[in-house]
């Protein structure tokens, strides 16, 4: 489970990202986390990433104040973490395999398990027959695949997407948030940013959305019980 | 650390240096510079102690009597110089026998300057029982009517030995300056592949990598650098001093001293400076790199 316990988020400039967000996302949920530009969402997963610090409140992960996490251990914690980037973020000159061998690779994977393993989700993101393409000839929604791929290869148990279908169109959306679901009900838990509404809309997951910081919206609210 | 992070790091490393082709060649070339200049300011410090130490051990001088002494006068001084304790042996070098050695040395300018007689002066050479004495008995020597000077190696001694301490001075100053130029060379280079992989340092860190595993393929960068820095010119250095003291042995009699243990003594200098340069320097970069960007992905 995770918990976004009052936490609030003041950046040098003044601005105030997050103004005392309280959210619970129990462990295999589809969350969608919806809002206008400068709403906060990229700040909340950020924190969540331990990209950025919360300048008050607390984050926990499955019993862990990730918020007094130190700073070493922030690698290990990544790991239980897979992250999809809406600009994809691959390596052009490499493969389809080699990107997502790539980051088996710089946690010390061995090599079998990592050629196995990469043919799995290579697999499973249906890029099976194209993992010796380079990335750069490959389409925007087969470049977000392989993105998924490489975010799902160290078998996460939590997927964070941030606007992974901000950069493709509406048909390849669909498929990559379909693709997402399939992952999420064999019991990974998906937070997907997105301002895409109509997107939302086709599926039939809790939505939150957050506004100046704040969150004004819970379709499923999940109180937790003391 | 396990097979696969040495693996990985060396892989990478070796493919940082290659992607950054022309800026590693140019750090190498800067370094190449850095390392002959201190392997010749230790070359001439290693030559004139020979030298000094050489000076030092030779125990004779040359006692010249002033111009236009009479045949009576040159006795009287021998008279002299017997009687000195710390004299061991003697001979009278006239003032012929010196125009007859320099004849050949010197061509057309001897006719020219034996116009006005010899310009060479009377002179003893001399040899001297006890060293430890050498300040007293030029003393004694120089006391001696017509005597005009003495060649005072003492001087010389004294001249190689403060050129020697300048030397020294000046490369320990020369290795330090250099040795930080070329560790801010290696780190600005680095820089550079850091700033091309930016993005898959970025992935790197959000799949998890630790700190040294995105930091060790560029201290390997830093490494190969160096080594390979102190490799050329080891070379460089060995050919360039022995054509050097080959050529000048010819010209004048210059004896440089030159063993393979010095050069592989260079060799071991310079392959200790190359990796602590190169690791400093890639520390330093990736360090500044990874403070400056935290725990961001961005790249």
């Amino acid at each position: 489970m995770i918990e976004f316990k009052n936490v609030v988020k003041n950046y040098e400039t003044g601005t105030r990202a997050l103004d005392g967000l309280n959210l619970i996302i129990p462990d295999g949920q589809f969350l969608f986390i919806v809002g206008a530009s400068g709403s906060g969402k990229s700040t909340l997963l950020k924190i969540f990433t331990k990209e950025e610090e919360p300048s008050s409140g607390k984050v926990i992960v499955n019993g862990l104040d990730i918020t007094t996490m130190k700073k070493r251990k922030i690698p290990y914690y990544r790991r239980s973490l897979g992250i999809v980037f809406q600009d994809f973020r691959l390596i052009e000159k490499m493969t389809v395999f080699e990107n997502v061998a790539f980051a088996m690779h710089v946690i010390g994977a061995h090599p079998r398990e990592v050629s196995s393993r990469v043919d799995y989700v290579l697999n499973l993101v249906d890029l099976r027959d194209k993992s010796s393409r380079k990335v750069r000839e490959l389409s925007g929604g087969e470049k977000q695949r392989v993105g998924l791929a490489r975010a799902l290869v160290n078998n996460p148990g939590i997927i964070i997407a941030d606007e992974p279908t901000g950069n493709i169109d509406p048909a390849m959306s669909f498929d990559i948030v379909n693709l997402l679901s399939s992952i999420n009900e064999c019991g990974t838990t998906v937070i997907m940013v997105t301002h895409d509404i109509t997107l939302v809309k086709m599926f039939n997951f809790r939505v939150v959305e957050i506004s100046h910081g704040r969150l004004i919206n819970d379709n499923k609210k999940v109180v937790k019980i003391e | 650390m396990n097979l696969q992070f040495v693996k990985y790091s060396l892989k990478e490393g070796i493919k940082n240096v290659w992607i950054n082709g022309i800026m590693s060649m140019a750090s190498i070339a800067v370094m190449v510079c850095c390392m002959i200049l201190t392997g010749s300011a230790l070359l001439l410090s290693l030559n004139l102690s020979s030298a000094l130490k050489s000076v030092e051990h030779q125990n004779s001088m040359t006692v010249f009597l002033k111009k236009g002494v009479t045949k009576d006068q040159i006795s009287k001084v021998e008279e002299k110089i017997r009687n000195v304790p710390n004299i061991l042996k003697y001979e009278y070098y006239s003032s012929e026998q010196a125009s007859e050695k320099y004849r050949e040395v010197l061509g057309g300018l001897y006719e020219v300057l034996h116009e006005s007689g010899s310009p060479f002066p009377e002179a003893f050479h001399i040899s001297m029982k006890d060293l430890g004495l050498y300040e007293k008995t030029v003393e004694e020597l120089k006391s001696i009517e017509n005597v005009d000077s003495v060649s005072d190696r003492s001087d010389t001694a004294k001249r190689l030995s403060d050129l020697n301490r300048l030397i020294s001075t000046a490369g320990m100053w020369t290795v330090c300056s250099l040795g930080i130029v070329s560790m801010f060379i290696i780190a600005n280079t680095i820089k550079l592949t850091i700033h091309s992989r930016r993005v898959e340092i970025g992935i790197m860190k959000s799949v998890g990598a630790t700190n040294w595993f995105i930091r060790a393929p560029f201290i390997v960068e830093g490494i190969i650098i160096g080594i390979a820095s102190a490799l050329i010119s080891s070379v460089i250095l060995n050919f360039a001093y022995k054509t050097f003291v080959d050529v000048l042995g010819g010209i004048i009699s210059f004896h440089g001293i030159y063993s393979k243990n010095i050069f592989l003594s260079i060799l071991g200098y310079f392959l200790i400076a190359g990796l602590i340069f190169g690791v400093v320097g890639g520390l330093i970069s990736i360090r500044r790199y990874l403070k400056r960007e935290g725990v961001s992905f961005e790249g």
